[in-house]
Parts: structure tokens; sequence; C-alpha cells
């Protein structure tokens, strides 16, 4: 059984296969191609990317419809040919889409609704895809305010 | 500043073109002629690499337990699909 190093997790046994696979990396990570998802049981909905070539690399992510109920991709093109999805991929129990969390100095955090990182789960293949469209925002602030109000 | 139609281009420099290709709606299509070496990027995918720079930090532990707990609260409206 595969093992991998990460900072927040210690070694992590895996199954071969379990791991998602960018075959272009990760805008700003063009060299980062195999991430293998994490869930902590306690803090579901996140899902954390482990970096399997770098283990101080982890990504938080939540998926894209846990912030946004209709959350909706708008693929163009040729835009998810790459992981063999076509233009009318949606969110669903084949398609992951999760945005990537980033936080502040003062712990705000913030997702990236934009650029959504998208996996095909049928072949475990994904991309991070920029739309065009831009009706979701780069940084879509999960406020505490707003984290509060629903309580 | 510089108006242009459909069809009609600027020129940058001796070698770089940018040319209006189509407009429909809110949305503009550039066709762009410029030398091999030029990096063209849509300004997306600048924010997108400074984001996942940013997103690459590591993030206090306890951080991450709070805002699961936030999280995990019922929310109507959200979390379905």
């Amino acid at each position: 059984m595969p093992k991998v190093p990460s900072r927040n997790f210690g070694v992590i046994d895996y199954n071969s296969g379990d791991e998602f696979v960018f075959p272009d990396g990760l805008p700003g990570f063009p060299g980062e191609t195999s991430f293998l998802p994490v869930e902590v049981p306690e803090q579901i909905p996140l899902l954390y990317l482990q970096s399997l070539a770098t283990p101080d690399l982890c990504f938080v992510t939540l998926p894209a419809r846990s912030l946004v109920a209709d959350y909706k991709l708008s693929p163009e093109g040729e835009d998810l040919a790459g992981i063999g999805l076509g233009e009318n991929a949606q969110p669903g129990m084949e398609v992951l889409c999760l945005a990537l969390l980033c936080f502040g100095e003062d712990g705000t955090a913030a997702a990236n609704l934009r650029a959504p990182v998208v996996i095909n789960m049928k072949n475990r293949l994904g991309i991070q895809m920029i739309q065009s469209d831009d009706r979701y925002p780069i940084r879509f602030v999960l406020e505490p305010e707003r984290e509060a109000a629903v309580c | 500043m510089i108006r242009r139609r459909c069809g009609e281009s600027i020129l940058l420099g001796d070698n770089i073109e940018i040319r209006v290709l189509e407009v429909s709606g809110t949305r503009v299509k550039l066709g762009i002629a410029a030398p091999r070496d030029l990096l063209v990027l849509r300004n997306e995918l600048k924010l997108t690499e400074d984001f996942n720079r940013e997103a690459s930090r590591a993030v206090p532990r306890a951080r991450l337990a709070s805002l699961a707990a936030t999280l995990a609260k019922p929310r109507p409206n959200a979390m379905k699909g």
C-alpha cells in the first residue's frame, strides 16, 4: 500500500488509484499533477487535496455546491476535454466540483468559485477550469458574520 | 481610451495587434496577434495563480476546525445536490 508523508496528517496510507491526476498541474503549480483527496470526518464538508509530490503542499477545498446550492459550471469548447468531459458537465455524482480556499492574515476564508477544480470521478482526472463566465467571483468571501448569521 | 467597432483593431508597438472579432451582449471576442515569445494570459489565470499560491500556505489547525464547525451547522438552502 503506497504511503505519502504530509504536513497535516503525518504519513497517509492510500490505495493507488485513489489519487486525482491533474495532467496540466494547477495554475501556479504546473508540476503538481497528483493529489490525494483526504477527508477528516469531523471536518466534512472540507476536503483536503494533499500533493503526492510535496508533503508541505495541501490545499483546503469545499464542494462548490456547499457554498452556492445551485452552483453551475460554464465549460466552453474544449475546456474539459482533457479530463474526458464535455460542455454539458455539471456538478454531481460523476463530476466533483471543488473550490480552493485561501485564508487571509486575519483568518478570513475565501473560495475561488470562478476557477473551480473539476474532477471526472470516472477516470479521476482533474483540471482547474478558469471560467470566462463572470457570475462567480475569484474570491468568494466566507465572512465570519455570514457564517454566524446562518447558525 | 479608444473606441472600436467589430472588425476594427488597435496596434501596440510594431508587432502586437488586438482586433475586436465579435461583440454579443456583455461579451467581447478579441483576436490577438503577437510574437510567439510574448506571453498572453487572461487576467483570471494570473489571479488564480496568485490565489493558489496564497492557498498553498499553511493554515492554523484551529482555524480549519472553526470553519468546519461553522459549515457543519444546518444551512437552509445550502448543501443540496
